[in-house]
């Protein structure tokens, strides 16, 4: 086996199974990961949250992590997106590795290529529905009404045309989570990663915000890592994975 | 979001921290722009008594024992030029023109200053009666004794013609300046207010003197008498007493007049305008070293001559200046420290939204710019505020300030002060942002978010 391949455990006849020859480079992945490892040290104690995570996403599908809380579900989420560094092992986004990104590079790689849907949302509290969703746009060499017209179209569609100029604060919680989608799917992003997405809303608004990540990977081709604990219809992934113990293993 | 929307509505959302933050700027600002205008109107009292003591000086190039210069005159016996009771060589007028391009030098002037002898008072009175042998010789011998006691034999004898011998030693000093010069002559040799009967010399004046006191009562002359130097008749248009200063003679003329009677003096008419001191006025009692050094680079062997006493009246606002400035550094290092305080502060609630915006892509330049805009607006609005307050508090209050702080001047609204406090209060604000920015950098998006 060459050194820049990594292994795939066969997951069950899915397209995961016949990659055991995608490079790191492989710009028909969107992202892969090999032997990462991640080690928390905390008063002391070393917690290995991750270790040695062989993934592969191809685009245009929609990939569910899952686990019980505490298994690294967000840590490998983030370091998917450049948010953090693996102790060990390689990431690579659209074939270009990422460990050897800078800060800023890294930065610009988020703006508009990956997107980040929080479980507790992470709108910024003293902007409107409608500049939060903005935001996603930062990237956009257009002008700002060109951008406002956007993030209302987007908006509109999850519902929300009435509440464009409302604060996070005079927002439901269902509300808000689809401002904070709007604000991801808005840059129409190669990767989305969603840490527990429905987490937080009732079954109608999950429903909702499922059907809106499948849009985006089958409307636009880009890819969504969904990590959940909770219940998911798993039947819409592409493929699903649990995390066990720092071990990412196929469902 | 537009940068400037985000700055306005985090301003807007913490209007209490803003407010203080702006007031701390308004007061260092205010405070520092008082202080500088009082210690400039101090300062201003200070030069201007310096300006009639230290800040000028005379330079002059004394000649060697053995120089010709000693002897450029037919009656080498007494007459020559000379300065300080220092014989000197003469120098061409044309150097003025370098002196005055000296920098810190604010004008420069020529002095002439020589010995001769054979002067002739004519007392009005006596002249009258007395300006021959014959009326001499008219009067009764109680008051021809009495005369004769009175005055000077040599002068008597000047007086009263050739047929008496005259005083071979005898000489005075001549200066002669130009009259037309206010800068560089009123410190260093004499000026209008000097005056104490008559009048000062006028441009264009021919033919006229201003007397020195101590030599007028000497020699019993007074305003409107007339004399003879070197054989020329003068008319004395004035007394004066300009009290110590470096370039002092016994009578002063114009400048052109005082070269014609050294030229037809000397033994060899130079080819240029001679003079042999050189009146310098100094910008400031602080560049009064500079300008002698400059001089004497400029013109080798020369001797400058000036009162010390610029030393430490220099030394003294120097002190306050630097007292004044130290102040101002104090005031606003205070102002940026507290800005520092209250901009970490607002990053440290703003942690989440940082941690928010690097998620979505933001650069740490991006979010510098923020943090910089944002305390630089600060700044910006606080010293404005603080340069509105000091003008007008200076508009309103100037009497009280002067009868409070007991000073010689009113303090002046010194806009070109006020503008570098104001720039310099900005600059702080800047640099009050450097701190949360290196912080903001060193955040991990990740972390800024967990630890919520």
């Amino acid at each position: 086996m060459r050194e820049d391949c990594f292994p795939l455990k066969p997951c069950g006849g899915c397209d995961y199974a016949m990659k055991t020859d995608v490079t790191i480079t492989d710009e028909r992945m969107v992202l892969t990961c090999t032997g990462v490892t991640k080690t928390y040290r905390t008063r002391g104690k070393q917690i290995s949250v991750l270790r040695g995570i062989d993934l592969a996403i191809p685009k245009g599908t929609l990939t569910v992590i899952t686990g019980n809380s505490g298994t690294g579900k967000t840590t490998l989420l983030s370091i998917a997106g450049g948010l953090d560094r693996p102790d060990t092992g390689r990431i690579a986004f659209m074939g270009n590795p990422m460990e050897s990104l800078t800060a800023r590079e890294s930065a610009l790689l988020r703006r508009g290529r990956i997107g980040f849907i929080f479980q507790n949302f992470n709108l910024i509290d003293s902007w409107t529905a409608i500049e939060n969703a903005e935001a996603g746009l930062i990237h956009l060499r257009v002008t700002a009404d060109e951008k406002r017209r956007l993030a209302t179209d987007l908006l509109a569609g999850l519902g929300l045309a009435g509440r464009l100029d409302s604060f996070p604060d005079e927002l439901s919680v269902g509300e808000e989570q689809r401002v904070a989608i709007a604000r991801t799917l808005a840059a129409r992003p190669s990767l989305v990663l969603a840490d527990e997405p429905t987490g937080s809303v009732d079954d109608e608004t999950g429903a909702e915000i499922i059907r809106r990540l499948m849009a985006h990977t089958r409307e636009h081709g880009g890819s969504v890592i969904v990590a959940t604990h909770g219940p998911f219809p798993l039947g819409t992934a592409d493929a699903v994975f649990r995390l066990a113990e720092g071990v990412l293993l196929p469902l | 979001m537009h940068r400037f929307q985000y700055i306005f509505r985090e301003i807007s959302r913490r209007k209490a921290r803003t407010s203080v933050a702006i007031a701390g700027y308004a007061l260092a600002v205010a405070m520092c722009s008082l202080l500088l205008a009082i210690f400039y109107a101090s300062k201003e009292s200070g030069d201007n008594v310096l300006a009639n003591t230290g800040t000028h000086f005379i330079a002059f190039v004394p000649a060697r024992v053995s120089d010709a210069a000693t002897s450029v005159f037919h009656d080498d016996t007494i007459s020559c030029f000379l300065n300080g009771g220092i014989i000197t060589r003469t120098m061409s007028c044309d150097v003025l023109d370098s002196v005055k391009t000296i920098p810190s030098i604010a004008d420069a002037s020529p002095f002439l200053m020589f010995r001769v002898k054979s002067l002739v008072p004519v007392n009005a009175v006596i002249t009258n009666k007395i300006d021959s042998e014959q009326d001499l010789a008219s009067l009764c011998e109680p008051c021809r004794r009495a005369y004769l006691k009175s005055v000077e034999p040599m002068i008597l004898a000047s007086r009263v013609g050739p047929s008496l011998p005259a005083t071979s030693n005898y000489s005075l000093t001549v200066g002669g300046f130009d009259p037309a010069n206010k800068v560089a002559v009123g410190t260093t040799c004499c000026a209008e207010t000097d005056v104490i009967s008559g009048r000062f010399l006028r441009p264009g004046d021919k033919g006229m003197i201003l007397v020195e006191e101590a030599y007028a009562r000497a020699m019993g002359l007074k305003s409107g008498d007339s004399i003879k130097i070197a054989g020329r008749a003068f008319k004395v248009a004035g007394i004066v007493n300009p009290g110590i200063r470096p370039a002092k003679a016994d009578v002063y003329l114009p400048y052109e007049e005082a070269e014609d009677m050294a030229r037809a003096c000397m033994t060899q008419s130079p080819p240029t305008r001679i003079m042999n001191a050189i009146l310098v006025q100094v910008r400031h009692s602080l560049r009064q070293e500079e300008a002698i050094r400059a001089v004497r680079k400029l013109i080798p062997d020369i001797v400058v001559s000036s009162y010390a006493c610029y030393r430490p009246a220099a030394k003294v606002i120097g002190i306050n200046e630097k007292t004044a400035w130290i102040l101002v550094a104090v005031l606003q290092l205070g102002a940026i420290l507290f800005a520092v305080k209250s901009q970490t502060a607002s990053l440290v609630e703003r942690r989440r939204d940082i941690g928010i915006l690097k998620v979505l892509g933001w650069t740490n330049g991006a979010i510098a710019g923020l943090i910089f805009t944002e305390a630089a607006f600060q700044a910006f609005v606080g010293s404005l505020i603080g340069c509105v307050g000091a003008i007008l508090l200076l508009l309103l209050l100037p009497k009280d300030l002067i009868g409070i702080l007991n000073l010689n001047s009113i303090p002046v609204i010194a806009y070109v002060m006020i503008g570098i406090v104001c720039c310099l209060s900005m600059l702080g604000g800047i640099m009050a942002g450097i701190f949360p920015v290196l912080h903001a950098g060193r955040l991990l998006p990740l972390e800024a978010l967990r630890r919520l």
